[in-house]
């Protein structure tokens, strides 16, 4: 049986049919493929990215405190904590507490901007005792400074008295 | 007699009489009331039950003679012709149950050539069905793993991003807290003091007492003697005892002597009436 020729036109216009039909199930398979707002999204994660970036430059340095450091209760908060955990401190390491006052300071923009929390302690135990009391503070969160320490010999014991502050920031914690 | 002497020429030599046309058997079936395709099927089992001849040896088709109705029975024409008198390719009019109706038959072999190429379309729908499924699932498989990469990008710089925060938020409490001056006052400082008191002492010294106050160490030391042996911090003796037989010594903070060697661990260094 003799096959009839194919026609030119027909098989150009066909070819440009297939062309078609390609490149549009092409654009259809690109819109599948493609995740609902990733333009949007991809620019909201580069922005984070940009700000990481400046954010990490502006706190460059080596850091000197812990980052505990400041505490982030209300004032009268802020005090009984504190006390709380000077007198369990005291419990934990066998030093009798003889005093134990705190009491709210005053933020002062020149010094920080922080509000300090003043404490005075007066105790006495073994030196052993004292040092565990002190090593127990120096864990503390937030960071427990020293203004003034007496130790003084008391045979059997030593007397510890000690003034110092917490620092307090009304800024919320991240 | 020569070859030449029997042959004539033939004028006017008559064309090949034409083969005679295929009988047509034509039968009118009807088929109770049902779905289009139900009728059908029963039409063509009748047609095929009631051939004049066997199947091996006729073609026939059925073709509806009135349009489907709800409920309605259907009228239907057989149409059955000789195998061997359809040729190729045999089309007609037949007149079945009052109607003409044209009808076409195929040999054998072109229904086979037909059924071929109808399934040769059937495969290439096929597989450009299957090819267009797969494309489809894989983009959507993309999709999916681009997602969750963006997802996981999301979280991670959002994670990022709350963390240089708070490092952000530390550096600036710290700065704060030099401000307020207390970068060498902590405790930790107190108690690496005390250590290098502690290690420091010179053997027989008898320290009655510590003083720190702002970084600034003192030590109350029985007798006049250096309490310390081979200190890498400046020691400094009051000029006049505190009390009488016991002297003041003055240690310059750990933060302006040069730097040292790792401190011992902490030793008693205040006498607890225990040595």
């Amino acid at each position: 049986m003799a096959r009839k020729p194919v026609d030119t036109n027909t098989a150009l216009m066909a070819v440009t049919i297939a062309a078609f039909v390609a490149v549009a199930f092409y654009l259809l398979l690109s819109l599948v493929a493609r995740p609902h707002g990733l333009t949007t999204r991809l620019r909201q994660v580069s922005g984070e990215v940009a700000q990481v970036e400046t954010t990490l430059a502006g706190a460059k340095g080596v850091r000197a405190y812990s980052p505990g450091a400041v505490c982030h209760d209300a004032g009268p908060a802020a005090q009984a904590a504190l006390k709380l955990r000077l007198q369990g401190a005291a419990s934990a390491a066998q030093v009798s507490l003889t005093n134990l006052t705190t009491a709210a300071g005053a933020g002062d923009e020149a010094q920080g901007g922080l509000t300090p929390v003043t404490f005075q302690v007066e105790a006495s135990g073994h030196y052993e005792a004292v040092v565990a009391l002190l090593g127990s503070l120096a864990k503390a969160e937030p960071e427990v400074f020293v203004d003034t320490a007496d130790l003084k010999s008391q045979t059997p014991a030593v007397a510890l008295k000690l003034s110092g502050r917490v620092f307090c920031s009304t800024a919320a914690r991240l | 007699m020569t070859l030449a002497a029997d042959l004539h020429l033939v004028e006017g030599d008559d064309p090949l009489p034409a083969p005679p046309a295929p009988q047509v058997f034509v039968r009118t079936l009807s088929a109770p009331p049902g779905a289009p395709w139900d009728q059908a099927r029963v039409a063509a089992l009748e047609a095929r039950v009631g051939a004049p001849l066997p199947l091996g040896e006729v073609v026939y088709r059925v073709q509806r003679l009135d349009p489907w109705g709800l409920g309605r029975p259907a009228r239907f024409a057989a149409a059955y012709v000789r195998a061997e008198e359809v040729g190729e390719d045999f089309e007609t009019t037949v007149d079945a149950g009052g109607r003409s109706v044209r009808i076409r038959f195929l040999s054998m072999e072109a229904r086979a050539r037909q059924a071929r190429k109808i399934g040769m379309i059937g495969a290439v729908a096929a597989v450009t069905a299957l090819l267009t499924i797969a494309a489809i699932t894989s983009s959507l498989g993309v999709r999916g793993e681009t997602a969750a990469r963006l997802s996981e990008a999301e979280t991670m710089a959002a994670s990022r991003l709350r963390s240089a925060q708070r490092v952000a938020a530390d550096h600036a409490e710290a700065r704060q807290l030099d401000a307020a001056g207390v970068r060498h006052l902590s405790v930790k400082d107190l108690l690496a003091d005390m250590a290098w008191a502690g290690a420091a002492k010179a053997p027989g010294a008898h320290i009655d007492g510590l003083h720190w106050e702002r970084g600034y160490m003192a030590v109350e030391v029985r007798g006049d003697a250096a309490p310390f042996a081979n200190p890498d911090r400046a020691v400094l003796k009051a000029d006049k005892p505190s009390r009488p037989g016991v002297w003041l010594w003055g240690v310059e903070p750990a933060s302006s002597a040069k730097p040292a060697e790792a401190a011992p661990p902490p030793a008693p260094t205040i006498n607890d009436g225990r040595r």
